[in-house]
């Protein structure tokens, strides 16, 4: 081999090593439907009993579909394990509320028989009581959303190499990780929304830095202070919805004030509008949009960064969603599914999941090949069928969100 | 020989190896790829076809897996074994036009069946398994609760309220096991002249109603609230309205727009018959009490012109039409 051959060998080397593979989703709506079809007709005709199977075969109709390269995910779940997880779930959550029922009822009327007569007490107890009772159900309902992850991700796999989501060791930290991503949206509406994009990227975090591809873990570079930049970047769209919400909260407290001084509400009396109402009509017709493209841009931008910021390995992601398409997507498939009442619904799931995804590629091809599988781990289906996640984003795409 | 192309993964790395995919005569199946070369009986094999155009699998013991291009030959290889015929029915219904619409069909069926004859026969069985007391007190509680709103005590002369009272005592002597009745008289403007039947055989009149109709139509109206008291229809509404709720959740899902609307439906059409069966069995008191059919038909017409006639579809309605009610009542 000359000096200059192996010049051009290395060349066209790198060049491949450049060459990025676009994922591809070969779903097609009227297989969908059928798919769809013939799972509903048989859920009914079963009263239910079918569910976790056919959940199990949209899931891996969706995976099947999901291409690199000639290769497709693969989705192995036992439905029959499934539907006994689903069975025990059930009875274990309505047996937790009856009891926790019957255990308020039976407290406070010991307590009312200690202490006569005081309310407060007997308010008092039944309060812990319930205390007690919703943090037990937060706990359990975690601990099922972390072994659904688990479970869902070790039975997805491509190129015959399975998935996984945190392992034995870890699996308690992930349980409490979840408790904190449960309460977080209280933390979120007592914060009015400032907490949101913490929130955000905390979820991220948890989704894509647990998981792992065959041995090789999924990182995740982003950090909070990335979130806050993209949320301050859209605030000036929300504006003049939190003006005019701001204007009529402000009036009705007004209005409020007003009537409590003079004893009573006098009908006919103007109401003393801060705005004048036609600019504050104005503003509530012209941030209806704005919130629409607001949540859209957010959406594509949040996607485009998580994705940038996701590594497997040497495997790097790039997302390239756009708010417009979003906005296109979302009005036209609204207005699908209020006129087919709902009928369209396989022709929108399809096409919102090749958007989704045909927009994200990865890079470099020849990664593909280097990842190694590790030790098979048994989880337990218990958690699943009452606690999917997201049919559509199971596996590599879950956290596409 | 056959020969079929596909990709090998061992299970070990995530390598796609291309193979070719040979059956031998002895039952045997010869893969072989780039330094690569395994041979397995048949029987140690497992196919599988996924759902849609995807690629069939052929599981290699120890973890390997193919993807074959396949045109039907090596799928005949595996077709005797267990669960082959169910997945491949389900296949071809996901497949064929004509199992998409025995589908619908099935669906359809199913969500009728369980409307026009599941629900009713719960309902009955359970109104059946609910003793008498309870179901009285049920009505009680249901009354109170309309005394405390659209409800005042009634304003009737004694004479007038115990004349009322004499011929709900009629319609009881005709009963054949004689099931207690108990009439209830209340002033209510909102409601107008209107009589209901509630829980337990506790049957409600206006004052309207009574001050409207004559001795004989007033008879017939009691026979027809009478027939819902004895057929039980308030408890079976409030089954029946109940295990709809349930079916329509679990058939639509939890946030379903159309569920309302079907709920409002079917209860509709549960409503209606259970009107004309009160009017069948209004008739047949009144026929063994040796009356004519006539004063019924006559104080429907007058509580309609009373209320307005109204031109909506009888979809859209709890009562039928007095059309229609007059027609299925000479018709019985």
């Amino acid at each position: 081999m000359t000096e200059l051959e192996t010049v051009a060998r290395s060349d066209e080397d790198s060049r491949r090593k450049q060459e990025s593979i676009a994922v591809n989703f070969s779903g097609r709506t009227g297989e969908y439907f059928s798919i769809w079809l013939v799972n509903t007709a048989l859920t009914l005709a079963s009263v239910g009993l079918y569910m976790p199977w056919a959940r199990v075969r949209t899931r891996r109709y969706f995976l099947g579909q999901i291409r690199l390269q000639e290769s497709g995910l693969d989705y192995q779940a036992n439905p029959r394990a499934m539907f006994f997880g689903w069975v025990v779930i059930g009875l274990g959550f309505t047996l937790l509320s009856s009891f926790g029922d019957l255990l308020t009822m039976g407290l406070t009327s010991v307590v009312q028989r200690l202490v006569k007569g005081s309310w407060i007490v007997t308010l008092l107890s039944a309060g812990v009581v319930g205390v007690v009772i919703v943090l037990i159900q937060l706990g359990a309902l975690s601990w099922l959303l972390v072994q659904s992850l688990r479970y869902n991700s070790s039975k997805t796999s491509f190129r015959n190499l399975r998935f996984g989501f945190g392992s034995v060791e870890t699996r308690f930290r992930l349980w409490k990780e979840m408790v904190i991503l449960l309460v977080l949206p209280f933390l979120v509406l007592i914060s009015l929304g400032l907490l949101q994009p913490y929130a955000a990227w905390r979820w991220r975090r948890f989704l894509i830095h647990h998981r792992r591809f065959g041995t090789t873990p999924f990182t995740f570079t982003a950090k909070p202070s990335d979130f806050w930049r993209l949320h301050l970047q859209a605030l000036p769209l929300l504006l003049p919805a939190i003006a005019s919400i701001a204007t009529i909260i402000a009036t009705l407290l007004l209005l409020l004030a007003k009537a409590i001084r003079l004893g009573t509400l006098v009908s006919g009396e103007t109401v003393p509008w801060l705005i004048p109402s036609v600019i504050l009509t104005v503003m509530v017709l012209a941030s209806i949009p704005l919130i629409l493209i607001w949540s859209c841009w957010l959406e594509a931008r949040a996607a485009i960064l998580t994705w940038r910021c996701t590594h497997l390995g040497e495997l790097r992601f790039t997302c390239a969603w756009r708010a417009r398409d979003l906005i296109r997507l979302r009005l036209q498939h609204g207005l699908a599914l209020v006129f087919s009442l709902g009928l369209a619904w396989p022709w929108v799931r399809i096409r919102e999941t090749r958007y989704r995804l045909q927009r994200i590629s990865i890079n470099p091809a020849t990664a593909l090949d280097g990842f190694l599988a590790g030790e098979q781990e048994r989880i337990s289906a218990l958690a699943e069928g009452s606690f999917a996640m997201d049919d559509t984003m199971a596996g590599l795409i879950d956290f596409s969100l | 020989m056959n020969r079929f192309e596909g990709l090998y993964y061992d299970g070990q790395s995530s390598r796609a190896i291309p193979v070719v995919i040979m059956p031998l005569q002895n039952d045997q199946v010869l893969l072989r790829g780039d330094q690569l070369e395994l041979c397995q009986p048949l029987a140690q094999l497992r196919w599988e076809q996924p759902p849609g155009r995807s690629r069939p699998r052929l599981h290699w013991p120890g973890g390997g897996l193919v993807e074959v291009n396949d045109d039907g030959r090596l799928a005949a290889l595996f077709a005797g074994r267990p669960g082959a015929r169910l997945q491949g029915l389900l296949r071809w219904a996901e497949s064929h036009r004509a199992g998409a619409v025995g589908a619908s069909l099935l669906a359809i069926g199913t969500i009728a069946a369980v409307l026009v004859a599941g629900l009713p026969l719960l309902a009955s069985l359970v109104s059946a398994a609910v003793p008498a007391a309870a179901e009285r007190q049920l009505g009680e509680a249901v009354l109170a609760s309309l005394d405390e709103l659209p409800f005042a005590p009634s304003r009737l002369p004694g004479a007038k309220q115990q004349r009322v009272r004499n011929l709900v005592q009629k319609i009881e002597a005709t009963a054949p096991k004689g099931r207690r009745l108990r009439l209830e008289l209340r002033d209510s403007p909102a409601i107008g002249a209107n009589a209901l039947c509630l829980p337990g055989g506790i049957l409600v009149v206006t004052d309207a109603l009574v001050r409207l109709a004559s001795e004989e139509e007033l008879l017939a109206v009691l026979a027809h609230e009478a027939g819902h008291a004895h057929h039980r229809h308030p408890l079976q509404m409030m089954v029946r309205g109940h295990a709809l709720a349930l079916a329509t959740r679990v058939i639509g899902g939890h946030d379903n727009p159309i569920q309302g609307i079907t709920e409002g439906l079917v209860g509709n059409a549960y409503s209606r018959d259970f009107e004309h069966q009160a009017d069948r069995e209004a008739l047949a008191v009144l026929r063994r009490l040796n009356r004519t059919p006539a004063p019924f038909f006559s104080i429907l017409d007058k509580l309609e012109r009373q209320q307005g006639k109204t031109d909506a579809p009888s979809f859209l309605l709890t009562h039928p039409s007095n059309r229609e009610r007059r027609a299925r009542a000479s018709g019985s």
